[in-house]
């Protein structure tokens, strides 16, 4: 049984100050889907208002075509993975896991299986009888997830469940995580820090900043074509410019912007009208002689800072005063000073109104 | 439909318990509480030439009597100025013992510092009575029994605990970083003690003051005992009231006397004393 | 080339504190022990002697051990008992800042005033019998003060103890993080199930503290038995007062002392083993 996750209207305020403001949105049942956010931004705010530990003052919060706002957090069949992970202090690495399963009185022999295959997936054998002041910052962590995942509840709520792992490990549960929500169908809201995570495994993408839902895409769209600037600017990095459409034809729009005149593919743009261009790094190309005739959007700079970041090479280069990022090839070689050019596909071009 | 309707009465009822709870244990705490206080008050003001007794639900005529002869004609003003007097120099000599000792038990890692810790607890599991017994004995043969000196001594020695638990936690609670963080900006022991220590264990100081200072105004069994004679102090004093010559009236009076410093130090200590301070330096004992 | 330890300088700093409390709790010890069998006496001769040992087995003696035992038992317990579901009532009501302070009151009233106080409600002509008498319950006003039963001691100390102990569980309930009782809610635990998993068993070392220190404040009770108690049996700090001072025998009155620390003794880490069997 897979469960639809609707948030509808949901208003939440801490005394005057307002951590959730109209935030709605549908989550399919079986989706994977990643909250995305600057730190302060209401992200576990609105998890705890899902799981029901916090009442909002509006809205209304369906898992299926019930509403839920009148059910007590037991009994919504949700698990969260908490971000100050809440183990229990008292009880054994054990103890805590099956917890869930006690309380739902899963058969003792059921328990067990699913403790064995929880522990190997977070990779925490031989730790059971420890209690969690006698674990590391990261096997305390573990000891969260397992806690929820081993539920199987209707819906799964992840607050950063990862942030205390190293990276090899993190890669592993992670794609663990994604399996057993996959396999299971339970709908998963997922909050992390890290956008490479959240691209690489969810189904939707939802970036929020102060308390408000600014774009719900998938992966791809989201980082290709962010609605607005805080989302271009906080997913990946990016070349933000202001813009003025001068000519408008066909879909092909020309840009007057802060790197010079740029031929831009948009639906909409009247010529007067003023938007952003985002540019992601690697859609800059630098150019050689030998391509040059055939490029259109030329952009020309000299190099400030080249710095390798082990897949590729970015380049921090000034353009009329104003420093671009490109990735070129690693082995590129172009020395700190020296002039270059580069060019960007008129369809790579991202037009923002806001 | 029918299910909202349950659910609003449900939360109506829930509303309703919020409001009735309070005040069902108010009324407790009042009657728990206030109804004592309020009796040996309106016993205080019965007339000695019309005694109030068993059916009478209330006394019949009411006198200052009592409390004109109690200021008049006893030592408890005097009881009262030792009360205080002996608390004041209590808490100071506790504080100054205390603080070296609190400091190496908290902040230095002694070898065997939980043992330390558990040995200072032992005057509180001391009978009392055994202690002002035998230590009172031996402050005889010192030379000190009857005297400020001899009470301020044992006071001390049953207040010392309180003070010390208190302001080793405070100094445990103390984070490492702030104190490192200080050095590391260069600062010199005196400036790390005034800008650093002991802003931090003021609220311990607090804490520990006023309980050390209930506990020497509480104090029966060695000030009886060691302090006999010639230094009375309220308890004493009420105890001989209720003794050997009981008499309810007067009693009366000088308990009502005798409850307001304790209750003005309880106003005190509640504006300036967070519950979770006491709880958590009593609850870890 | 061994390196020879360097002196810790912070041993020297514990001179104040627990040496001032080690040298008198050992003088004390030491003499009340030492007179248990005939040292150390003031006047006759000081040898070493049995027959206060042999002589203090009384059936007095046991009589007042076991009034002491028994009040400082029961109001131990009875004041948990009390204190535990109002401490738990009192985190959720509003107000409840207000509630303490005044709950605290108890505790700041002299164990004399506070035996007073109590004596009078509960006398020949308190209020308690004329309201029962008038109610029609009973006939005569009961004896509750200095009953036989020793009820009127165990009411005042239960009343002095209560919050004392109320202070102490109130905070450890309080200090029960909320995303731990969160997470065992979204784990499918109703109220009852969070307070026996959870709140239960994470509060049970600060109660097992409460009980004890309750117990051993009203096991060494002297003042408010005497006033509030019955006439026979005493508190056990009564004998040891009335052998020493009524009928000058401090060698008895010795014996009677150490006996009492050694029950304390007995009791609180029978006490403590029981709990730890009880929680695990
Ligand atoms: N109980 C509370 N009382 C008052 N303000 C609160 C409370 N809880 C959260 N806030 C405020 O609400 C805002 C959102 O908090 P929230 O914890 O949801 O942020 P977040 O997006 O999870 O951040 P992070 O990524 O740092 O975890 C913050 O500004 C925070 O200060
Ligand atoms: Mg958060």
């Amino acid at each position: 049984m897979t469960t639809r996750l609707i948030v509808n209207g949901i208003d939440k305020t801490f005394g005057d100050f307002q951590a959730l403001s109209d935030v709605s949105f549908t989550i399919e049942p079986g989706q994977f889907v990643t909250l995305l956010g600057p730190s302060g931004c209401g992200k576990t705010t609105l998890l705890r208002v899902i799981a029901g530990f916090l009442e909002p003052e509006k809205g209304e919060i369906l898992f299926g075509d019930k509403v839920m706002n009148d059910v007590p957090p037991n009994k919504r069949n949700t698990a969260m993975c908490f971000q100050s992970y809440a183990l229990f202090p008292h009880k054994t690495v054990y103890e805590n896991i099956i917890f869930g399963l006690r309380m739902r009185k899963v058969s003792a022999d059921e328990q067990r299986k699913r403790v064995k295959e929880v522990m190997e997936m977070v990779d925490l054998v031989g730790l059971e009888n420890r209690k969690p002041y006698e674990l590391s910052g990261g096997q305390q962590q573990r000891v969260a997830l397992a806690r929820a995942i081993i539920v199987r509840p209707e819906i799964l709520l992840f607050d950063e469940p990862l942030s205390n792992l190293d990276a090899k490990l993190r890669e592993k549960v992670r794609v663990d995580i994604r399996n057993i929500q996959h396999s299971l169908g339970i709908t998963t809201v997922y909050v992390t820090h890290d956008q490479a995570e959240a691209l690489a495994i969810s189904d939707v993408v939802i970036a929020m900043n102060k308390g408000r839902i600014v774009q719900k895409s998938d992966p791809k769209t989201i980082y290709n074509r962010p609605s607005t600037k805080f989302v271009a600017d906080f997913i990946g990095s990016a070349n933000i410019t202001p813009g003025t459409c001068t000519e408008f034809a066909g879909s092909t729009a020309v840009v007057d912007s802060l790197y010079g005149v740029l031929r831009v593919q948009a639906a909409d743009l009247t010529p007067g009208e003023e938007a952003f261009l985002c540019i992601r790094p690697e859609d800059f190309v630098p150019i050689f002689a030998e391509n040059a005739p055939h490029a259109v959007n030329v952009v020309t700079g000299s190099v400030l800072h080249a710095v390798y970041m082990g897949n590729s090479l970015d380049l921090f280069v000034k353009v009329n005063d104003h420093v671009v990022r490109i990735s070129a090839a690693k082995d590129c070689p172009i020395p700190e000073g020296s002039q270059i050019s580069f060019t960007v596909q008129p369809d790579k071009i991202c037009v923002m109104k806001g | 439909m029918n299910n909202y309707h349950v659910k609003s009465q449900k939360k109506l009822t829930r509303q309703l318990l919020k409001i009735l709870l309070p005040f069902g244990l108010l009324s407790i705490i009042i009657v728990w509480i206030g109804v004592p206080i309020l009796y040996a008050l309106l016993w205080s003001f019965v007339n000695p030439e019309f005694p109030w007794s068993y059916p009478d639900p209330f006394p019949k005529n009411l006198s200052l009597f009592q409390w004109e002869y109690v200021f008049k004609y006893t030592t408890i003003v005097k009881s009262i100025g030792n009360s205080f007097l002996l608390a004041f120099v209590t808490t100071i000599v506790c504080f100054i013992l205390a603080l070296p000792t609190a400091y190496a038990l908290g902040r230095r890692k002694l070898k065997g510092s939980e043992f330390f810790k558990i040995i200072m607890l032992l005057p509180m599991v001391f009978p009392g009575m055994a202690m002002g017994l035998f230590l009172g004995r031996m402050l005889h043969g010192m030379g000190v029994s009857g005297t400020y000196l001899g009470v301020v001594m044992v006071h001390t020695l049953v207040s010392l605990p309180y003070m010390l638990r208190i302001l080793v936690v405070n100094f445990e609670s103390m984070p490492q970083d702030l104190i490192d963080a200080a050095s590391n900006l260069g600062a010199g022991n005196w400036v790390k003690f005034k800008e650093v220590y002991l802003p931090m264990i003021l609220p311990g100081l607090v804490a520990g003051a006023m309980f050390t200072f209930i506990t020497s105004m509480e104090e029966f069994n060695l000030t009886f005992i060691v302090g006999a004679p010639d230094i009375t102090t309220i308890p004493t004093v009420l105890y001989s009231y209720l003794g050997e010559n009981f008499l309810r009236t007067r009693a009366s009076v000088v308990s009502l006397i005798l409850l307001i410093p304790n209750l003005i130090l309880l106003i005190v200590a509640e504006r300036k004393i967070k519950t979770e301070y006491m709880g958590a330096a009593l609850g870890k004992m | 080339m061994m390196k020879r330890r360097k002196f810790e300088w912070g041993y020297l700093l514990l001179i104040p504190g627990i040496g001032y409390i080690v040298f008198f709790v050992i003088a004390s010890l030491y003499i009340m022990v030492a007179q248990s069998f005939g040292f150390y006496n003031y006047t006759g001769s000081s040898e070493f002697s049995l027959t206060f040992w042999q002589n203090v087995f009384t059936r007095t003696f046991f009589d007042d051990l076991w009034f002491s035992f028994r009040t400082a038992l029961l109001t131990a317990l009875v004041s948990i008992v009390i204190c535990y579901p109002l401490s738990l009532l009192m985190q959720k009501i509003p107000g409840r800042k207000t509630f303490l302070s005044i709950l605290k009151i108890p505790m700041f009233v002299p164990a004399l005033v506070a035996s007073f106080l109590i004596v009078n409600i509960i006398d020949y002509h308190g209020i308690i019998n004329i309201v029962l008498v008038k109610l029609g319950f009973i006939e005569e006003p009961l004896r509750l003060r200095n009953d036989p039963a020793g009820i009127g001691a165990l009411v005042v100390q239960i009343w002095k103890n209560v919050p004392f102990q109320m202070i102490i569980m109130y905070s450890a309930i309080e200090a029960v993080r909320k995303d731990v009782k969160d997470a065992a809610a979204n784990l499918g635990a109703n109220r009852f199930a969070i307070l026996k998993e959870i709140i239960l068993p994470i509060t049970l070392p600060s109660a097992l503290v409460a009980v004890i220190m309750v117990f051993i404040r009203t096991f060494n009770d002297f003042a408010i038995s005497k006033t509030a108690g019955p006439y026979y049996p005493t508190s056990i700090s009564n004998l040891m007062y009335l052998h020493a001072y009524t009928f000058g025998d401090w060698n008895t009155s010795a014996c009677i002392g150490v006996m009492m620390m050694v029950t304390s003794i007995v009791f609180v880490s029978f006490y403590t083993y029981i709990s730890k069997k009880i929680a695990d």
